[in-house]
């Protein structure tokens, strides 16, 4: 049986698991190992021999899973994560919105555009999507309520602007593609502003499109606010803007890695938190609680995905992929389509982290062939797992919303909202895809 | 109660590791001073952030499983695939556990040290590491004993 043979075997073998809900990190771990041992026990030309297998498959499983998760990169991940809930302790998600809210609320569709603004402002210091959609939820959808919007426009503003949070940097989704693409998490990072802020106005627009079209869907508040409210409200975030200019600005400009941007952050969060007393002891035990078990919960998928990444290079089925498509004389704007179409297709099913490492090992070699970028290529990669996030039947950001939503809230309400921002979606996506240069001005500039 | 003792044993890991990135940062730009081997320790303390809270999150169903194709399933049947789930993460982390445990005596004996300035041992780490996904495996033997007991519960009622 040919190495290739066995990484197709093993494919099939992984997405049936997925399909019979085997938890991701099994079914990527166990086709991986169990790939290892066919392709060592069954060399070409030879006879089956279970003794020659066991010796190389055991070295992988005592070797890679501790080699990797004791890489010094992948201690950003745990690392923002803390930062992340430390601020969501302190408070300051609550105060970027209220800030957005006071300048913006008397704007058509303001408190929608607020709640978009506060998930990108929640979105610089925290690396999930999820967590960002979650946290501005809570706060945002029960005040759109409150005034009157329509709960298709509520739900669907917050569950869209959660997608933020991958992308614009700290980015947990980058810190992986990063590792695993072998590209510089900084320059993926910086990569990712401006088409973070490019997806944030393409929301904003939406909302003031939706609100002009139908009126009653986003009455405008009754209530005004001072000047001196206002300025109050932007001064009570310098916390989280100076955190965010302090991670970015000493990436940007050298000062420390991407890894020691997100310890300083956490320790910044931390000391401010503690300084202005917005944090007590339960609230860091419990940030610190969350971080942990949110950190256990990703890395046991990767330590699945790191053996899976190393069985498909071990079995050069991606350098045979590569071969069929080049000989084949395939357009890169075909392999590109087909690229994007596998990605929407697999966000519709799968998570975000399963899918980046289920297709990475096969996709990278192939856009390496065409002499693309990868760090536009993350970008791009980032961007269709955020468009997955919201898309059903699997739309996770849609079911967060739903599980803090009134319970008059249906899921189909909240996909309906989400539609009209997916048109967006689709331009914002053209435009990352067609100008490279909207994601590679700032790293060439660094 | 062990497994909560793990989850603050990482939580402080965690804190520890924030710790050490930021003083090498300010060691090194203001004092040209890093903390020693700061690359190494951060690594290491990242096995008992990811390792030890393992249990924890099996205790509270933490795993990501893709549900769509099998939400039409009878329950009894979606009962099967998720106690098939768990003995497929039993057999792999088991293993995991299995093959580090199987290297710990000759880390320890061999007196093996990572390179660096302080040439730290490489078994207290591979111990946590172990003791994490031991703790894990242990906690997935139980959930798969509730799943099946469950599981003969709804049948005799049936």
């Amino acid at each position: 049986m040919s190495p290739v043979d066995v990484g197709v075997s093993a494919l099939i073998l992984t997405l049936v698991l997925l399909l019979i809900r085997t938890p991701i990190a099994a079914a990527l771990g166990v086709s991986a190992t169990l790939g290892t041992f066919v392709v060592f026990a069954w060399r070409p030309g030879t006879e089956f021999s279970f003794d020659a297998a066991v010796r190389p498959t055991m070295s992988l499983l005592a070797n890679a899973p501790f080699s990797f998760i004791t890489n010094f990169s992948l201690a950003t991940v745990p690392l923002f994560i803390l930062m992340g809930h430390l601020a969501h302790e302190a408070g300051f998600t609550r105060n970027i919105y209220e800030a957005a809210r006071l300048w913006m609320g008397r704007l058509r569709g303001g408190v929608a555009m607020a709640s978009v603004v506060g998930c990108g402002g929640f979105s610089a210091i925290t690396g999930s999507s999820v967590a960002c959609a979650a946290a501005m939820g809570r706060i945002a959808v029960p005040e759109m309520l409150k005034f009157g919007y329509a709960p298709a426009l509520a739900t669907g503003a917050v569950a869209i602007g959660g997608t933020l949070g991958s992308l614009i940097p700290p980015s947990v989704l980058f810190i992986l593609y990063g590792v695993f693409a072998e590209q510089s998490i900084g320059r993926l990072f910086i990569a990712a502003v401006i088409p973070g802020l490019v997806s944030l106005l393409a929301y904003l627009m939406v909302i003031h499109v939706w609100a002009t079209l139908r009126k009653a869907d986003a009455p405008t508040p009754n209530v005004s606010f001072t000047w001196a409210e206002k300025w109050q409200a932007v001064r009570s975030c310098w916390g989280i803007v100076f955190i965010f200019v302090s991670i970015i600005g000493g990436i940007y400009g050298g000062l420390f890695t991407p890894t020691e941007a997100a310890g300083v952050g956490a320790t910044l969060t931390l000391l401010l938190g503690v300084a202005t007393r917005r944090l007590n002891v339960p609230a860091i035990v419990s940030a610190l609680k969350e971080s942990v078990f949110q950190s256990s919960m990703i890395f046991l998928i990767a330590v699945g995905g790191k053996l899976y990444v190393s069985f498909i290079a071990l079995t050069g089925m991606s350098a045979n992929f590569v071969e069929w498509l080049t000989h084949g004389g395939y357009s890169l704007a075909l392999v590109m389509l087909f690229i994007i179409a596998l990605y929407l297709v697999l966000g519709m099913f799968l998570d975000s982290i399963g899918i980046i490492l289920l297709t990475l090992p096969i996709v990278l070699p192939v856009v390496e062939a065409y002499n693309l970028s990868l760090i536009w290529f993350g970008v791009v990669v980032i961007k269709l797992l955020e468009i997955g996030l919201v898309t059903p039947p699997i739309g996770l950001n849609v079911f967060v919303i739903k599980s803090i939503a009134p319970k008059t809230v249906q899921l189909e309400t909240i996909f309906r909202g989400i539609s009209f921002f997916l048109i967006a979606e689709v331009f914002v996506l053209a435009a990352i895809v067609l100008f490279p240069a909207l994601s590679l001005w700032l790293p060439s500039a660094m | 109660m062990l497994k909560s003792s793990l989850q603050a044993m990482a939580g402080l890991c965690l804190l520890a590791m924030a710790g050490i990135v930021t003083l090498s940062m300010v060691g090194r730009e203001f004092f040209l001073l890093p903390v020693p081997d700061d690359l190494l320790l951060v690594g290491l303390l990242m096995v008992g952030v990811i390792a030890l809270p393992a249990a924890i999150v099996e205790r509270d169903n933490g795993h990501i499983a893709v549900t769509v194709a099998t939400q039409w399933c009878p329950p009894h049947w979606r009962l099967v695939f998720d106690v098939l789930g768990k003995i497929l993460m039993l057999l792999f982390f088991g293993g995991i556990s299995y093959a580090v445990a199987l290297s710990l005596p000759y880390e320890f004996t061999s007196g093996a040290y990572l390179d660096g300035e302080l040439e730290i041992p490489t078994w207290p780490a591979k111990t946590v590491f172990c003791v994490g996904f031991v703790a894990f495996s242990v906690e997935l033997v139980l959930s798969i004993g509730r799943q099946i007991k469950e599981a003969w519960h709804h049948a005799s009622q049936e």
